[in-house]
């Protein structure tokens, strides 16, 4: 028996659209030790989330094994996957991690409500997790009524609700301001320490990372480092290095300018639709803003 | 600007705009084509009525002397040379009163003076007549001096064949007169000649004699001291030229014109004794434009009711239309777009989608009108060309799209516009919070509850018999101000006419909206509803309810708008067609019912008839009737004697629920035993007990007594014996069943002469068998024995009955107006909550990471679905009882035909199966339908939806 709680075997995943193939994750290799806190890091597209995912059984690999407490997921049927994803795996996402109508205490109430627990014994264990997180004001508060951070930390509460040895967090501070994301890295820290808990922290920020026990750096659907948050910090700090990351983030920035400009240009010809427009635009503004961020870090040191 | 911008935005967007497009153009098409139908149908039923009438004009001119064939033709020629006049055509016609008929040949007299004789003279050179008088074997035309032909049932009656001599022997006060003349031949009249004796004379004579004019003038010349030289115009014109279905003004003014220039003609006629116009066509065209005024306000009630529900369906469509482009308005707000610009776009974009809705409408109307006609025609209409009839009056409607399909889209851009000058940029670009101006605190409660309290006052003094309207009018009348006067009588015209229609709909209005912003409130009566069907997901559906509550409120008004409008005008509609059902069952009284003219009247009784029918194949029973007026007791003046097989009893048609004491089977055995059963209401009037003695006497001598019956029982109906169900219980007369084989054994024993006032025979058949196979056998028979009969068959009639009462295709219209626009709201329903699935894919989609399993999201959905039905149910069956209670009680204007049938019915006993009003099984089974494409249009979508990967579905942006 393995002493990892999770081990990803030569996981390789192609997603097809359109005629196109694209290799998500090409044969990665991943263990991770029970009651771990790991992040993982890398630029848009390298295969972070589409990991994430296929550990959540969100997803499934088109090859290798993914050994979570010594079942291999990849081989569960869907009834199997349901109570995985119900007892074993708590989400949280970068957003829209609530049921808009519910409130905060029905949000964390809900996955115990499918596990069968008891009224009394899962309100009591939602008022705590909202209190946890702060939020014993806020607790019948529509999501709507709760700002970015706040919304967070009830999804949080509710990846907790049924006690799961697991959370993946999939860029959980993505959407919210640089001082909140710092409250949301160090709450994850705390619950870690608390509460023992095998945690996967996908994110693009590494000073988010920098909370975690362990470090893995995503590229082209492999991982290609795995380090302490001490080592990367030295790694970063490393001139040459950093002339390298910095340069291949610019490269990068330039051609998705010029893509835009082509986008725009081809908007105003009308060649494409306002539909196709707006969402190609939005989603390369995405991509630009988060190379910004990550530029700022390297400039900044 | 705007309009570049619009143009560009419409350009991406082609879904939204085909779905609008085909909104807009539906709900055009489908109003324009309903108006295309009723003109086609009002085309077609003018036509139908002015192409029955045998005569347009007939004018009886009777000349003081004996007229020249110079004076009469002359008359003809000056008629004929009137404006649109097509052919005149002239015949005598003269009473014969106290007349004997002499048969020289074997030696017998006939009196024909109790029953009335016509002589009739034509120029037989005039071929029209050859048509209306359709001679018998071996007959021919009568051109000769004192030759005549006879009506082939007198003839028959008095034995006279073909070469007799006859002396036609006529009295008054000066003396006998008498005219030899010879029969060369029988007719039988032609379907004018018919009408003339029916109609014109309105009388039905025995005899009709039937020469050429000169030997009338003859026969009739010699009574000096009446003066009978009576000549009878017929005038037909182009009736398709004088007549405009469309166009009363026209239609009457071409009619008067004719008309004053026949009566000045023939007023302006030298040795004109008398003159007498008149004008079939007139009378019928004004009763024609009378009904088509009246079927006009129920159409325009129609068209309004699929207004209405267009309208509902395009407040969603643009509802919509914001909704699925939040994230775009949002992206043009952060690039600087003002809220009015946005306002404006939107606005500009639903003007050209309503120009070319309204346009294509128009275009596809005549499509749709004749799909119609084809669903709702009689089969009269079909006989004219749809496009031929409605592509000239088409041009009327042209203006008329173009303003339905812009109204529909202001109507539709109202809400869409504000919403959009509303929207958070940041939030529609992320869509990931629910916008403010989303949640239920946007409904005002106040507004909606005062809404209600309107709706049900208005529905209330209806349903009441307007005490409070008629207090309000008494006391304006009472202060005396005029302000308050006119203001009392308008809310009255209001409360009377279009409230009784509007009251549910603005209750159900304010309902829907109430129950919507308690929503959260009643989130837990919302969980224990849907729980037994969505078990764990029951919170996530009860919350959903008022998601978007706009949308939600919408989609519920819509639902129950639907189920209110169908439920109550099915309901009326099915009460009525049961009424005339029923009405007809009880007027025909078996499958087949034959009612006897002849003169011959008891061949039947004889079995001449009877026995080669019970022969017919899929006969089961066939029973023999007649009624005749007999003298009875002093204090009870006449008692009817309904003579009847006693197997009557014993037919289908026959329930026990329609008599009173006694079984069917009681009365088959008590007329067996020569009882006699009366009906109920004189039973009561005379306080005639069981057992009682009623005696029948002669009617040509009432001292003497022919029969004494003994009362065995009561009936209150007796079907297809009467010609309104209702005879027995409002007439004051004794209407005494009796055996018919005794009863009639008895009046040739004691020699008593009858006249019956009717007689029939009532056939039963099997199962399956063919009733219009039978009924042309009778008719044949019918024909071979001579016997002038009518035959009905129960199946024709109700259609009959059903097509007259319900003024053509009126009746299909309603209903093909209610089917159509509730399957464009059906159709609304499935795409406006299809959107909502697609929309909440991602919170879809979270629900399964969170752990529920594909099934549970399905039933969970379908939970939302029973909801919303659940809460329009609610709402909409009160709503709907209430309504036809309203109709039933009430006085509405709105719907003359179900006034005229749903009425209390005041004390009068009506058979069982005349239900005040019926529950439309049609109707419901529709709605269920509806009902089922409701629910399917939550789970459909999301089947589709959910194959899709989870993670992309988690991360998707819309």
């Amino acid at each position: 028996m393995s002493s990892f709680y999770i081990q990803c075997k030569d996981v390789v995943k192609i997603y097809k659209a359109g005629g196109i193939k694209t290799i998500a994750l090409r044969g990665l290799n991943l263990n991770i030790k029970e009651g771990e806190m790991r992040a993982i890091v890398g630029p848009s597209g390298s295969g972070k989330t589409t990991l994430l995912n296929i550990i959540g059984a969100m997803d499934k690999p088109d090859a290798g094994e993914v050994i979570v407490d010594g079942e291999d997921i990849t081989k569960y049927s869907e009834k199997e996957i349901h109570e995985y994803r119900l007892k074993k795996v708590g989400f949280v996402f970068q957003f829209f991690n609530l049921i808009p109508t519910l409130t905060a205490i029905e949000n964390v109430e809900l996955p115990m409500i499918l596990l069968g627990k008891p009224r009394e014994e899962r309100r009591k264990r939602a008022i705590e997790l909202l209190k946890r997180m702060g939020l014993g004001d806020k607790i019948h508060r529509k999501p709507g009524q709760l700002s970015g951070g706040e919304q967070q930390r009830v999804a949080i509460a509710v990846a907790l609700a049924n006690d799961p040895p697991l959370i993946l967090a999939d860029e959980p501070t993505g959407e919210l301001d640089t001082a909140t994301s710092r409250q949301i890295a160090l709450l994850f820290q705390e619950l870690h320490r608390e509460m023992n808990k095998t945690m996967i922290i996908v994110t693009h920020d590494l000073s988010i990372a920098m909370y975690t026990e362990k470090i893995s750096r995503m590229e082209d659907g492999k991982i290609i480092m795995d380090v302490t948050p001490a080592e990367m910090e030295a790694y970063v700090l490393s001139p040459s290095k950093t002339e390298e990351i910095v340069a291949r983030l610019e490269a990068r920035k330039r051609d998705l300018m010029k893509e835009i400009a082509k986008l725009e240009a081809d908007y105003k010809s009308g060649m494409i639709n306002t539909e196709v427009f707006v969402s190609k635009y939005i989603e390369l503004k995405g991509i630009i803003e988060r190379i910004d961020e990550e530029l700022k870090k390297y400039t900044l040191t | 600007m705007s309009i570049n911008l619009s143009t560009k935005l419409l350009r991406g967007k082609s879904k939204i705009i085909a779905l609008s497009l085909i909104l807009i153009m539906l709900s055009t098409s489908l109003v324009v084509s309903i108006l295309l139908t009723a003109d086609y149908l009002t085309y077609a039923s003018a036509k139908e009525k002015y192409l029955s009438l045998p005569v347009d004009y007939y004018a009886t001119i009777t000349f003081a002397n004996k007229p020249y064939q110079s004076q009469y033709r002359s008359i003809q020629s000056h008629l004929s040379s009137v404006k649109d006049v097509t052919a005149v055509h002239y015949m005598y016609d003269s009473y014969l009163y106290k007349v004997d008929i002499n048969d020289t040949t074997r030696n017998r007299v006939y009196r024909i003076e109790e029953i009335g004789s016509i002589i009739l003279g034509f120029d037989f050179s005039d071929s029209y007549w050859k048509q209306q008088i359709i001679l018998e074997n071996n007959s021919r035309y009568p051109t000769d001096f004192n030759e005549i032909i006879l009506d082939v049932s007198l003839a028959e009656w008095m034995n006279i064949s073909i070469g007799d001599k006859l002396h036609i022997k006529r009295y008054d006060a000066s003396g006998e007169y008498m005219d030899n003349v010879t029969v060369v031949g029988f007719f039988k009249p032609g379907e004018f000649l018919s009408y003339h004796l029916k109609n014109v004379e309105e009388m039905i004579y025995w005899g009709v004699f039937i020469t050429n004019i000169q030997t009338a003038m003859s026969i009739m010349g010699s009574l000096y001291t009446t003066p009978v030289f009576q000549f009878r115009y017929h005038v037909w014109v182009n009736r398709d030229k004088v007549v405009n279905a469309w166009d009363e003004v026209t239609t009457m003014k071409n009619i008067n014109a004719i008309q004053v220039e026949i009566s000045k003609i023939l007023y302006g006629t030298q040795g004109i004794f008398r003159v007498d116009v008149k004008s079939p066509l007139r009378e019928t065209m004004i009763d024609y434009f009378k009904s088509a005024k009246e079927y006009g306000s129920q159409l325009v009630f129609i068209v309004v009711l699929v207004l209405v529900f267009v309208a509902l369906a395009t407040l969603i469509g643009g509802e919509l239309s914001v909704e699925t482009r939040r994230r775009e308005f949002g992206l043009l707000k952060i690039r600087g777009s003002k809220p009015s610009i946005l306002s404006r776009i939107i606005s500009i974009e639903w003007f050209i989608i309503g120009l070319l809705g309204g346009f294509l409408g128009f275009v596809i109307s005549p499509i749709i009108g004749y799909l119609i006609t084809f669903v709702v025609s009689p089969s009269y209409a079909i006989e004219y060309s749809f496009f031929n009839v409605v592509i000239p009056v088409m041009q009327h409607y042209f203006i008329t799209s173009i303003v339905i399909g812009l109204a529909l889209t202001i109507l539709s851009v109202i809400l869409p516009s504000r919403r959009v000058a509303q929207i958070r940029p940041l939030e529609a670009i992320r869509e990931y919070l629910e916008s403010e101006e989303l949640s239920v605190k946007a409904i005002n409660r106040k507004v909606n509850f005062a809404l209600v309290l309107i709706g049900a006052y208005f529905l209330g003094d209806f349903i009441l018999g307007l005490p409070i309207i008629n207090d309000i009018l008494s006391f304006s009348h009472s202060s005396g101000a005029s302000i308050l006067i006119n203001l009392a009588e308008i809310l009255y015209f209001i409360e009377i006419t279009i409230m009784p229609l509007l009251a549910p709909f603005i209750i159900a209005m304010g309902l829907v909206n109430i129950i919507v912003s308690f929503s959260d409130q009643l989130t837990g009566v919302f969980r224990l509803i849907v729980k037994p069907l969505t078990g764990k997901g029951s919170i996530v559906a009860a919350r959903n309810f008022a998601r978007k509550p706009l949308r939600t409120s919408l989609i519920i008004f819509m639902l129950t708008f639907t189920i209110i409008a169908n439920l109550t005008l099915g309901s009326g509609i099915a009460t009525v067609k049961n009424h005339i059902i029923v009405d007809t069952k009880m007027k025909v009284g078996a499958d087949i019912k034959v009612e006897i003219y002849s003169l011959r009247p008891f061949d039947f009784l004889n079995r001449t008839i009877v026995t080669p029918i019970t022969k017919y194949s899929g006969v089961k029973y066939v029973t023999r009737g007649f009624i005749e007026a007999f003298s009875g007791p002093y204090l009870l003046g006449k008692i009817h004697i309904v003579a009847l097989d006693p197997i009557y009893f014993k037919t289908d048609y026959f329930k026990d629920a329609y008599l009173a004491g006694v079984s069917a089977k009681d009365a088959y055995n008590l007329l067996l035993d020569n009882y006699t059963i009366i009906n109920y209401a004189a039973g009561k009037n005379y306080n005639l007990s069981m057992n009682s003695i009623i005696s029948i006497r002669d009617p040509l001598h009432p001292s003497v007594t022919v029969v004494n019956y003994k009362i065995g029982g009561y009936y209150k109906f007796l079907p297809g014996v009467f010609d309104n169900m209702l005879t027995p219980q409002i007439g004051s007369g004794i209407y005494a069943v009796v055996n018919l084989e005794t009863i009639w054994s008895i009046l040739e024993e004691k020699y008593v002469v009858v006249v019956p006032d009717k007689t029939f025979l009532f056939i039963e058949l099997e199962n399956g068998a063919s009733a219009e196979q039978v009924a042309a056998n009778i008719r044949s028979l019918l024909n071979e024995y001579q016997i002038d009969g009518k035959v009905f068959v129960l199946k024709n009639e109700i259609d009959r009955m059903l097509h007259k009462e319900f003024s053509g295709a009126l009746l299909s219209l309603y209903e093909t107006g209610l089917l159509f626009s509730s399957t464009l709201i059906a159709l609304v329903i499935f795409v406006s909550i299809t959107i909502s699935i697609i929309e909440r894919r991602r919170e879809l989609a979270l629900l399964r990471v969170r752990g529920f399993m594909r099934n549970m999201v399905s039933k969970m959905l379908l939970g939302e679905a029973v909801l919303v039905m659940i809460v329009s149910l609610v709402i909409s069956v009160p709503l709907s009882i209430l309504m036809i209670s309203s109709w039933v009680s009430g006085t509405t204007m709105v719907l003359p035909y179900l006034q005229k049938y749903l009425q209390v019915t005041g004390g009068v006993v009506y058979p069982p199966e005349w239900a005040l009003f019926v529950l439309p099984l049609d109707v419901i089974s529709y709605l269920l339908v509806i009902l089922i494409i409701f629910a399917l249009s939550y789970i459909i979508p999301y089947r589709f939806i959910s194959k899709k990967p989870l993670p992309e579905e988690v991360r998707i942006y819309h």
